[in-house]
């Protein structure tokens, strides 16, 4: 199992290095295009919505990522010390209702859990902690 | 991102998308896609196959450009989706909302039909 983990502020900039880190661990484990497909959607989907949400007050915070692969499966870390958050418990927005009734938002976490093959969530020590797992070898980016 | 529109026959606009639609693209050309597609009454294509990333982000600016359009009577058709890009629109349910086409040609004959 190699990983490589970053130590990140709440602004949406971060993503650059995230997608940095992605791509650099990709060649070392060599991810598939698929593969990285997967978990570049998963980190922008559940790092946006931290930076988005998790702080009702302006200021920072960091927030703590790692990812870790093996043959099987590639994992993704993600603590935050915002406001307790479960997005394994969050509602699926109705996504066969007609334009007019289609919710804008909602989407990201939906995607998320379409993608990913197991997550878990704990509250520990006042932080939200998300591990989301991804099967590798898939031909799809549907688990 | 990139974002160049062309205009067809039969008042049809074309827009061509180039790059990753994840939030940083899209920030970079959503204003300009709002403005080529709400406020031209032309029934509008948008040429999918330079885009190599789509997130639920991209996937709102197309939701809220539709329900636009929609409001005026006029429809967007994609066409030329990457296979992984293609699969993001189905998991959001969107190929049941915005007519998706393997080619150009095949988009402007929907455009007409």
């Amino acid at each position: 199992m190699e990983s490589v983990e970053l130590q990140l502020t709440n602004n949406l900039a971060e993503l650059d290095r995230l997608n940095a880190l992605v791509a650099g661990f990709g060649e070392r484990v060599h991810f598939t295009a698929t593969e990285e497909y997967s978990i570049y959607l998963i980190i922008e989907e559940i790092f946006t919505n931290i930076v988005n949400h998790a702080w009702s007050e302006p200021g920072e915070h960091s927030i703590f990522f790692r990812l870790s692969a093996s043959n099987e499966t590639a994992k993704m870390e993600f603590h935050d010390d915002g406001q307790p958050f479960d997005p394994t418990e969050a509602p699926t927005p109705d996504i066969h209702a007609s334009v007019e009734d289609r919710p804008i938002g909602g989407l990201g976490l939906h995607l998320v859990r379409e993608v990913a093959s197991e997550m878990f969530y704990q509250r520990l020590e006042e932080q939200n902690q998300l591990i989301v797992v991804m099967n590798r070898g898939q031909q799809e980016l549907r688990s | 991102m990139e974002i160049t529109t062309e205009s067809l026959e039969n008042g049809i606009r074309c827009v061509r998308l180039d790059g990753r639609l994840d939030l940083k693209g899209t920030q970079e050309i959503e204003k300009e896609f709002s403005a080529e597609v709400a406020e031209k009454k032309e029934t509008v294509l948008v040429d999918m196959a330079q885009v190599e990333f789509i997130a639920s982000i991209g996937i709102r600016m197309f939701l809220s450009n539709v329900k636009a359009l929609k409001s005026i009577g006029q429809k967007m058709i994609l066409f030329g989706l990457q296979p992984l890009v293609e699969e993001v629109f189905k998991l959001s349910g969107l190929h049941a909302i915005i007519p998706i086409k393997a080619n150009q040609d095949e988009a402007e004959k929907e455009a007409q039909g």
